[in-house]
């Protein structure tokens, strides 16, 4: 049994019976229903007492944490996770939540994606968040799945910054360095005793091959 | 013989020592023998990641610099406590004493005494590798550690301030001609796309990045009580260092296959 959360095997038991007796869309409604649920009652015992907001961490480090936390109590460390990545493009933020060992579609062998008690409880999380800081509308999709023969169940959501608050910043990458300062350091490191003595010992050292 | 890997960074502050105790430890835990030496005299720390306290060091590197014990004195297996059941882990520490310190800047590194020791270490204790802690900036130990080297990794922060100094060390590495050269992106916030930062450092000092290393608060918080791989193995910079060292294993294994 896990230390925390439901056991999750039993929750796969239970998914895979509904499976097999319920129609493939009452299904995911049912099912995504019951995530969305299970999201709002873990963030609401969260936020009312443990689960503290760092506001100089950034909304990644935030959700990423919320996402771990949430899934550990609700579903216990069966529940792997491979990564939570997060990507900015424009105004369109995503966050890619892979799944390694998934409990919850281990006992069902399907066509299509079957995990979307996740899907609503990732989804709801993410959106519960955000609200906290204006009206987000979140798209979340399972793109793989175990089930479905896939090596991890794969959740995206995205969702879109609001008109009237900036997009993500666009972090650039721009690697300069002072040619001439490098020059002017090394005329000075080439002047020193030791490392005349540091070269000649390396030179020595490489051609006779040994320490 | 074993691989000399020397650790560096240009600036202080990059994770160094974090970085090269949690190599050490993922490169023993795939069944290595592994050393590491701390030959930052000036601000050692390697041992603290290990959970070695000074009061159970009798003897650390600097004892042996001064000729006051052997290399194998200043050795101390930290396998069990982190617990590697297949490789091993063997530090030489070095020690916090200012007149120790004064006396080394004052009169320099024994060069043929450190590189005698490495030798026995790699002998002695069959190791496949031995890291090298260094000192950040270009001073004696640096040179020294370089100039020893298989391997050169160099550390930096996606920093400004770290661009030049880092071009500096890699230059003289060149000119050492140090077998190997990478570069590790420490610190890297996930706001940057990793994969374009490795691409322009690459392109910048045309040496191969082996690895970007997310930022991560767990680390942080971790307050370098703990080899960090070991203690949260899902983190994500856990897995970078993982990552890293399989790299650095597979390319050990094909030059001793050479």
């Amino acid at each position: 049994m896990p230390k925390y959360g439901m056991d999750s095997r039993l929750m796969g038991l239970l998914i895979s019976s509904d499976y097999s007796t319920l129609p493939s869309n009452e299904f995911a409604v049912t099912q995504t229903s019951m995530g969305k649920r299970a999201a709002e009652i873990i963030y609401k015992a969260l936020s009312e007492e443990s689960f503290k907001v760092n506001f100089n961490a950034t909304v990644y480090e935030i959700t990423n944490e919320l996402i771990r936390i949430a899934a550990h109590l609700m579903f216990g460390s069966e529940l792997q996770f491979l990564h939570v990545k997060y990507a900015v493009e424009g105004d369109l933020c995503s966050l890619d939540i892979g799944i390694k060992k998934c409990p919850l579609c281990e006992y069902v062998k399907s066509d299509y994606s079957v995990c979307n008690l996740l899907l609503g409880f990732f989804g709801r999380l993410v959106e519960l968040f955000l609200s906290r800081f204006a009206e987000i509308k979140i798209d979340s999709k399972e793109e793989s799945c175990i089930a479905s023969g896939s090596d991890q169940c794969n959740f995206v959501v995205k969702w879109r910054t609001p008109i009237g608050l900036p997009p993500p910043r666009q972090h650039e990458i721009e690697i300069r360095i002072d040619d001439e300062a490098l020059e002017k350091k090394l005329r000075e490191i080439e002047n020193l005793d030791i490392y005349k003595k540091a070269v000649a010992y390396a030179r020595q050292r490489r051609s006779s091959g040994g320490p | 013989m074993g691989a000399i890997i020397s650790i560096h960074s240009f600036r202080g502050g990059t994770g160094k020592s974090n970085i090269t105790a949690n190599l050490a430890y993922c490169c023993a835990s795939t069944g290595l023998r592994v050393g590491v030496v701390d030959t930052d005299i000036q601000s050692p720390g390697v041992h603290v990641i290990f959970g070695l306290k000074e009061s159970s060091m009798k003897y650390c590197l600097n004892d042996y610099l001064e000729g006051k014990c052997s290399i194998n004195d200043a050795v101390y297996d930290v396998s069990e406590k982190h617990r590697l059941s297949l490789g091993s882990l063997n530090l030489i520490p070095s020690r916090l004493r200012a007149e120790e310190i004064v006396k080394m800047l004052k009169e320099g590194f024994d060069v043929p005494r450190l590189s005698r020791g490495v030798s026995e270490l790699l002998e002695k204790f069959l190791l496949d590798i031995l890291f090298i802690d260094t000192h950040p900036g270009i001073e004696d130990e640096t040179l020294l550690s370089i100039a020893i080297s298989d391997t050169l990794i160099v550390i930096l922060r996606p920093d400004e301030q770290d661009y030049l100094g880092t071009a500096i060390t890699l230059e003289i590495a060149k000119r050492m001609e140090v077998p190997q050269i990478y570069l590790i992106a420490n610190r890297v916030p996930v706001e940057f796309d990793a994969e374009q930062l490795k691409k322009n450092l690459e392109e910048t000092y045309r040496l191969p990045v082996i690895g970007a290393v997310p930022f991560s608060y767990g680390c942080m918080l971790a307050q370098s009580r703990e080899v960090y791989c070991l203690a949260s193995p899902e983190d994500p910079f856990s897995k970078a260092l993982k990552t890293i060292a399989e790299k650095i294993v597979e390319s050990n294994k094909q030059k001793h296959d050479t």
